[in-house]
């Protein structure tokens, strides 16, 4: 018999002496993820939620601070690609809720180029992609088609406006 | 921010300030605009105003993209888009400048500006700059597409500046 730790009491199994490791690496593994899964529903109820969208400075953090949420900007400080596919993965393996605010419609119709779609060079693209299927995913935004092609965006939220935009001059 | 040294921040965002307080010089020397700057790590802001209005360039670092808008700097821009999408939203924004800058062709400038071999070259600078974190590459793209914001400002001047000067005379303002 293999006693494999009291917290995974319930799933130590009689096995035959020649399997026992393998056996026990599967029960340990079965009783990871049933760990996890508990975890990741707890977490969800006690993590604050992160923000995923297109334009940090004008949508993403500004959304976030009006919900007390958080964004990448609170746990990556030095971002690349890799980075920020680490860090989704780390939110949905903590069960976060993960709050999408979209993609920047105005920016689109004002943005010089068009935004890549490709996974490898668009940190929302990628984002998207890692989270397909993640049950603590929430669409905040609406889209819809127009004349001018696709528009949307979240209904409410408005660009920081105001005298917050007027800093003291610039002395170089 | 009022003190900003550039050496305190990452390149990429030094490469976005350099490259647009360069190009954006006119706009204090000949436009009579004042510059703010507000760094930020994901995406800094660079902001000319005049009386009440504001030419702003916002600077996305995950995509090494800028984002130019013209507006007053009290008006709360709606996150939806397009207008006619959402009239009921965009019929409370009585803002002359920001209705200008929307009537702007950007994409249509954009195509005549840059040739297609031009267009090719940035994409792959934009995927050097992105992909690879390659500094040089993304002051390359940071570059031209300032040369584009500069030649959209300097090709609309005599509306823009009809805008905001019409509005200062109204309010009396120097």
């Amino acid at each position: 018999m293999l006693a494999v730790g009291s917290e995974w009491g319930g799933y130590a199994t009689l096995v035959p002496t020649g399997g026992a490791r393998k056996a026990a690496r599967a029960a340990a593994d079965e009783a990871s993820e049933q760990l996890g899964r508990q975890g990741a529903r707890q977490a969800s109820r006690e993590l604050k939620p992160v923000v995923i969208g297109e334009n940090m400075r004008e949508r993403v953090v500004p959304f976030a601070q009006q919900k007390e949420y958080l964004t990448i900007n609170d746990f990556v400080s030095n971002w690349s690609m890799e980075a920020n596919a680490a860090w989704i993965r780390r939110m949905m393996r903590e069960g976060r809720r993960i709050i999408d605010i979209g993609p920047d419609f105005y920016g689109r119709h004002a943005g010089l180029r068009e935004v890549s779609c490709h996974l490898h060079r668009h940190a929302y693209a990628l984002e998207r992609y890692l989270l397909k299927g993640y049950p603590n995913y929430e669409r905040a935004f609406v889209r819809i088609r127009t004349p001018r092609g696709i528009g949307g965006g979240v209904p409410g939220l408005s660009r920081p406006a105001g005298s917050g935009l007027i800093i003291e001059p610039f002395v170089p | 921010m009022s003190n900003v040294s550039f050496t305190e921040l990452d390149p990429f965002n030094r490469a976005f300030f350099e490259t647009y307080l360069s190009k954006m010089r006119f706009l204090e020397e000949d436009w009579g605009f004042a510059k703010h700057v507000d760094p930020s790590y994901y995406g800094s802001l660079l902001l000319y105003t005049k009386g009440r209005f504001a030419i702003m360039f916002s600077f996305e670092l995950r995509d090494n993209r800028v984002y130019l808008r013209m507006q007053q700097v009290d008006t709360a821009i709606p996150d939806v888009f397009p207008p006619e999408a959402f009239p009921d939203v965009y019929s409370r924004i009585q803002d002359p400048l920001f209705e200008l800058f929307l009537r702007l062709p950007l994409r249509e400038e954009y195509q005549q500006f840059f040739s297609k071999a031009e267009r090719k070259r940035l994409e792959q600078l934009i995927e050097l700059a992105v992909v690879q974190r390659d500094v040089e590459a993304a002051r390359a793209v940071l570059e031209k597409e300032a040369e584009f914001h500069a030649y959209i400002l300097r090709k609309y001047q005599p509306q823009i500046l009809q805008v905001v000067e019409a509005a200062s005379a109204e309010s009396g303002e120097a």
